[in-house]
């Protein structure tokens, strides 16, 4: 095969692999709202002195 | 007097410390599944390819929850996710997308959202549900109250039966049906 050809395929096989990362690390980053912590949590938040 | 907001605005916030840095955002936020106060919130890393951080937030370093931010005072106040979230609670998981149901057996719907009453503690005062048929509201997103305590039965949050006379269609007026509702189950000695 002609070099180019290689060239795109090496091109097409680290953009679909970097693509991928990226949504895998996307999706890894969306959370929820989890109900449940640790006991005896407490404190007080924004606005405390 | 509380400010109320979806658990969803809050989710994806950037973390910014007072020098103005952004150095997190929030993952998931957790709270006491009994008494509804928001514990802390699990961080991801920002950037296209940054995953989960291995450390959390505490709601008292929480310098302050704003539209755009969630300001601290340094990456100094980040702390190990075991001190926010327990190990159970990990396996539980999230709440978004579980069912809804009354203490006499009539489900309600399925949560899409969660409602926030943050003062200087933040509270879960309510869930955002695509209601079922037994509510009568056509499938809408409706807002429904929650009593002080909470209860979570298997994959079921349970509500008093009581809650469905509280629904609202919207964030106005919905800090005053979550007062009439807790203040009726006061009244009526049930939890």
């Amino acid at each position: 095969m002609e070099w180019w050809v290689w060239l795109l395929i090496v091109v097409l096989v680290v953009g679909v692999a970097v693509a991928g990362f990226a949504w895998l690390q996307a999706k890894r980053r969306s959370g929820g709202v989890i109900s449940g912590g640790p006991d005896a949590r407490g404190g007080d938040g924004p606005g405390a002195a | 007097m509380s400010v109320l907001m979806r658990a969803t605005e809050v989710i994806k916030r950037p973390v910014v410390t007072l020098a103005g840095e952004a150095v997190a955002q929030v993952k998931d936020i957790v709270y006491e599944g009994d008494g509804g106060h928001v514990g802390g919130f699990t961080l991801a890393g920002r950037g296209l390819f940054a995953g989960p951080l291995k450390v959390a937030l505490g709601w008292e370093s929480v310098s302050a929850l704003g539209n755009d931010a969630l300001m601290i005072r340094d990456e100094g106040v980040f702390e190990a996710p075991e001190q926010v979230v327990s190990r159970s609670t990990a396996r539980r998981g999230d709440v978004l997308g579980s069912r809804v149901m009354t203490d006499d057996g009539t489900e309600l719907g399925t949560i899409t959202d969660v409602i926030l009453g943050v003062t200087d503690v933040a509270d879960v005062i309510g869930y955002e549900i695509d209601s079922s048929p037994a509510l009568g509201k056509d499938g809408r997103r409706v807002l429904i109250p929650l009593p002080d305590t909470l209860s979570i039965s298997g994959e079921a949050l349970m509500l008093p039966s009581a809650a469905k006379e509280f629904v609202s269609d919207d964030l106005a007026g919905f800090g005053a049906a979550v007062q009439e509702f807790r203040t009726r189950l006061a009244g009526g000695g049930a939890t």
